[in-house]
């Protein structure tokens, strides 16, 4: 080893308390940007994998019943690869460990193979035997949820009739790798499964004899999905085709892209402002060392070597600690990676979902680091390059200081001396001080950035089940029931309100724009008192369905780009296509989707039909929750319960969890960031000072007065980087929920006191542990040493 | 604790008095001082026996190592002896504690170092004003800065006076507390000689007119001559301590 590489490892050996925290931002950094494209990368491959390999369709058209022989006019449609028909149904489950009944989304199962597209895969267990009637797959998560195995039997109600079902085995399809009902918010496994029956079984249950009610698509890759959506659309309507969607109408799919897109949000932001941290911090330190090696420097200079070889010479010290940190950053980010894929893995059903870290990503990510230890060495080691070697070796020029502003003002009259020190000193390097200042500030946004999402959750659970839906169960039936059945569920113990709705699919159209939804015509809440469903407008006043107009949630009403006042055109996608217009009365705040509601009695007056209910939402007395849906069992034509309670818990026990362990490791990302910041400015504020703080010693100023000397300039910046913190943090959340916005889920941004005020708490704690130690150090200064020699 | 009354301290006091009873107000008994360097032990000082008195001006003699500028901290309160007693009025510093000695320098001691040590982010009467926003009776800012000549330049920063200027500033802020007694460590070693003499002057002049007991440590053996009590050191031994008849006035000293 040359000498001169020996002085690398000396050098970074004495300052490795300064390495260690410039290294830990950095690996920060290189952690997140690891965590989230590895894991951005592992599932995506997961899902492009399975949509692949499972045959996944691009196009999902519904209808009522069509003849089996019509399957085959859809194949022959331009761009159609592959199409298959098939029987869909939602059954109810009725488990014996469980008080409420589950539902299932049944998909028929043509033969013995399975299904040609959306194809299955066996987890546990064998096919169902087409001629046997009753055998079942289930799906896993629910499999999970209740201990279900291969051989074990489930009561089912099929069209009205009790029937024995044998699971024969376990199954995921790439069609429902997050197991959700449609349009609920949220998943959950116990109450809902998909659910795969011999085609007979579904046939017969439905009256669908040859027949069909849902049609799978495979695209050719040249094909235009929106071409093909229309050609099947066309074929369809004459069968009561509800209209063909994509996969971006499917839940399961839109749940996984969401994600994609969050993680790509999260891969780009957060390691921005970690990386921009650790420049700072390398920037700083390696001024400081410039600063201080001035002879070091001149003498090696003097001795023949190049300016080059100092240049060098900086930056291998650098780009070691840049090493380190990315080593470091790799991998924590990898372990990070690998829970965060495993959190995923309990959410979506793949059946490969592998971690995997590419070397793209382990090059990217030293390339990265390399790149901030270069960014921010830049300047000092020009410095370094250009001393003169003479000059290098005699003492900088003292420190000018000037009057300024506060001196010519007046104002610094009112300053005791040693503040004045504090304030000039901060105003003699203004770029530091700057830097110093978006330092601290960026460990306050990443602490915002890092936890402000759960705000969001928190405000779309309070909306969404606190001040919108605040019924507590759902009934749904299989097909419209008379008004009575109202009456039956109020005739229920226990049962406090009831609002019946009716839902159809329909297709808006307002000019060239259309968009398939469901439409809800909202009944009265009975027996009166307060609507069960209380929609809100986007100030959260409450907003009654009029008798007149629509009511669109905002991400429905910009896809249309509709305003209150502007007409609809309403076409109701059932056998009989009929279309009316109607005003838009308002538009409403639904961070689900893409709602619409109308009053029920004008959407039964255009459907020409009479007192047909969909489902009913009921209001329970809390303490007989349990015999009121032991009751609802026995009413006909059940499809699902929904019980909010459950779906709620659920919610906690998964999301809330995930989410409380991302917020744990944000607070200790923003910690090391805001000591590392901290430590770092204060650590160089007292090798600068050092001399004029040990005279302020040797004049009698107490180990406390000098520490607190320095504490307020630490103070002072504090003051203006908590604010300037907050502003940053907020406007890095705006452009993160800009990042996870589709033109279906629409996230507000909230940002609540409680976690603004965290973020100063966990800045403040930071400062605090790097004031402790720089009073260690003060108690350290060599006070008869700093009086023998010149500056 | 900034302005906590101190009994066991000597009162500064406004009139000279050299030629009253002499009081002691340093007793320095069998001080040794032994520093540990690695696995050598160095003795700066081996068994130093001293009384200084007030209003005295006592200059400490002796080549580099002697061991005066271990004295100095030890009398200064920067340092403690390895062994011995050394005592300022009633206040034992050999045993004083940290804090403790941090307010007897802050109350009691009068610092002037060889490179002035001043704030360079103070302007003159800021660098003097830090001591007497702290101390317990002091005289104000500007009257100190007067006393040493530098009225008309108590706004500028360090880095626009000269030298000698800075030093002047540097003893302003020393005597500016009125302190019991005034350290001063190679005063002149950075100045040429006309500067140096100024500054010996201004030093001469606060013993004189204020009666501050001063100690001045140099290897220049032509301040001696300005003392009334000259001390010489050598290997961390008093060599000699004799008394000047007659004191030279600053501006007659070359060298």
């Amino acid at each position: 080893m040359k000498a001169i590489d020996r002085k690398v490892l000396r050098d970074l050996s004495l300052m490795r308390s300064a390495a260690v925290s410039i290294g830990l931002v950095l690996a920060c950094g290189i952690a997140t940007f690891v965590m989230s494209t590895s894991t951005l990368d592992s599932l995506r491959r997961a899902l492009t994998d399975y949509a692949r390999t499972g045959r996944l369709g691009h196009i999902f058209a519904p209808l009522v019943r069509a003849p089996s022989g019509l399957v085959e006019r859809i194949e022959t449609l331009p761009g159609v690869a592959a199409a298959e028909a098939r029987i869909t149904a939602e059954i109810l489950l009725l488990l014996p460990d469980f008080e409420e009944p589950a539902s299932a989304r049944a998909i028929s199962l043509p033969g013995i193979d399975g299904p040609v597209l959306n194809r299955i895969h066996l987890r546990a267990g064998r096919m169902p035997d087409p001629l046997r009637s009753g055998e079942i797959l289930i799906g896993e998560s629910f499999a999970a949820a209740h201990g279900l195995r291969p051989g074990d039997r489930l009561e089912a109600i099929l069209s009205g009739r009790l029937q024995t079902l044998e699971i024969t085995g376990i199954a995921l399809s790439a069609e429902f790798i997050y197991e959700i009902r449609e349009g609920d918010l949220l998943p959950d496994p116990r109450r809902f499964t998909v659910l795969w029956i011999g085609e007979a079984d579904l046939a017969a249950a439905g009256d669908l004899d040859g027949a069909f009610n849902s049609v799978v698509l495979l695209l050719e890759p040249s094909a235009t999905a929106r071409a093909v959506m229309d050609a099947v659309d066309g074929l369809l309507e004459p069968y009561g085709g509800a209209g063909a969607g994509d996969r971006d109408d499917q839940m399961s799919w839109r749940a996984v892209t969401g994600e994609l897109d969050q993680l790509r949000a999260m891969a780009i932001i957060a390691p921005i402002l970690f990386l921009a941290v650790a420049a700072f911090l390398f920037n700083m330190t390696i001024s400081r060392l410039v600063d201080r090696q001035r002879e070091i420097i001149g003498l090696l200079k003097a001795f023949g070597y190049s300016g080059g070889a100092i240049a060098r010479h900086f930056l291998r010290l650098a780009f070691v600690i840049a090493a380190l940190g990315a080593i470091v950053g790799i991998a924590v980010g990898a372990w990070l990676g690998r829970a965060l894929t495993a959190t995923y893995a309990s959410w979506f059903r793949f059946p490969v979902f592998d971690y995997v870290l590419r070397p793209g990503i382990i090059i990217t990510a030293t390339a990265i680091s390399a790149g901030c230890a270069l960014l921010g060495t830049l300047f000092a080691v020009r410095r370094a390059v250009r001393l003169e070697p003479a000059a290098a070796m005699r003492p900088p020029t003292p420190p000018q200081y000037h009057r300024g502003v506060m001196e010519w003002s007046g104002a610094i009259r009112y300053v005791p001396a040693s503040l004045r020190m504090v304030l000039r000193q901060c105003a003699r390097r203004p770029v530091r001080t700057t830097l110093t200042l978006l330092g601290l500030s960026f460990g306050v946004a990443i602490m915002v950035l890092g936890t402000y999402s759960a705000d969001v959750i928190d405000e779309l659970m309070d909306l969404q089940f606190g001040r919108v839906q605040r019924q507590d169960l759902t009934v749904l039936f299989t097909e419209s029931r008379e008004g009575r059945c109202v009456h039956e569920c109020l005739g229920i113990e226990g049962v406090l309100a009831a609002q019946s709705f009716r839902a159809v699919p329909v297709r808006l159209r307002a000019g060239h724009r259309s968009r398939r939804v469901a439409l809800l015509g909202m009944d009265a809440t009975r027996p009166g008192g307060e609507a069960l469903v209380a929609l809100r407008d986007e100030a959260g006043g409450q907003v009654v369905v009029p008798s007149d107009g629509l009511l669109l949630s905002t991400a429905l009403a910009d896809l249309l780009a509709v305003r209150a006042g502007d007409m609809i055109e309403v076409e109701v996608l059932a056998e009989e296509r009929r279309r009316f217009e109607m005003p838009v009365a308002a538009t409403v705040a639904d961070l689900s989707g893409l709602g619409a509601w109308i009053s029920g009695d004008p959407l039964r007056v255009a459907l020409r039909e009479q007192d047909r209910v969909s489902g009913v939402h009921l209001g329970v007395d809390r303490s007989m929750e349990a015999e009121v849906l032991r009751d609802l069992r026995e009413l006909p034509a059940v499809r699902a319960v929904l019980v909010k309670r459950a779906a709620l818990a659920g919610f906690e026990e998964t999301i809330a969890r995930s989410i409380l362990r991302m917020r744990i490791a944000n607070t200790v990302f923003a910690m090391i960031i805001a000591v590392g910041v901290v430590l770092s400015s204060m650590r160089i504020a007292l090798q600068e000072r050092g001399r004029d703080l040990a005279t302020l010693r040797v004049l009698g100023f107490t180990r406390g007065e000098v520490t607190g000397l320095l504490l307020a300039e630490l103070l002072l910046l504090l003051v203006l980087a908590i604010p300037l913190g907050l502003v940053i943090g907020h406007w890095f959340a705006a452009l993160a929920t800009a990042f996870m916005q589709t033109e279906t889920q629409r996230f507000p941004l909230v940002i609540r006191p409680a976690t603004d005020a965290l973020a100063v708490l966990v800045l403040a704690g930071g400062a605090a542990l790097a004031a402790a130690t720089v009073h260690f150090r003060i108690a350290r200064l060599d006070l008869a040493a700093t009086l023998r020699t010149a500056e | 604790m900034a302005h906590a009354s101190d009994p066991a301290a000597p009162q500064p006091r406004s009139t000279a008095g050299h030629d009253a009873l002499p009081r002691p107000i340093f007793v320095v008994r069998g001080v040794t001082r032994v520093y540990r360097m690695g696995e050598v032990d160095v003795h700066a000082l081996r068994g130093i026996d001293l009384d200084l008195f007030e209003g005295e001006f006592v200059v400490l003699l002796g080549p580099s190592g002697s061991g005066k500028s271990t004295l100095l901290n030890v009398l200064g309160g920067l340092d403690q002896p390895t062994d011995g007693h050394i005592a300022f009025g009633g206040l034992d510093l050999s045993r004083a504690g940290e804090a403790r000695r941090t307010r007897y320098r802050r109350e009691s001691v009068g610092f002037v170092f060889q490179f002035y040590n001043l704030i360079p982010s103070l302007t003159a009467l800021e660098n003097v004003a830090l001591v007497t926003d702290i101390a317990r009776d002091p005289m104000p800012a500007a009257e100190a800065l007067e006393l040493v000549g530098l009225g008309p330049r108590r706004d500028h920063f360090p880095a626009q006076l000269s030298g000698g200027e800075q030093q002047r500033v540097a003893i302003a802020r020393a005597v500016a507390k009125r302190p019991g007694v005034l350290l001063c460590d190679e005063p002149t070693g950075a100045l040429d000689v006309e500067t140096g003499s100024l500054v010996l002057e201004v030093i001469d002049r606060v013993n004189r007119e204020i009666g501050t007991t001063t100690v001045v440590i140099t290897h220049n053996a032509v301040i001696a001559r300005m003392a009334h009590r000259v001390i010489a050191l050598r290997d961390g031994r008093i060599e000699s301590d004799a008394r000047n008849e007659v004191r030279a006035h600053p501006s007659e000293l070359r060298w």
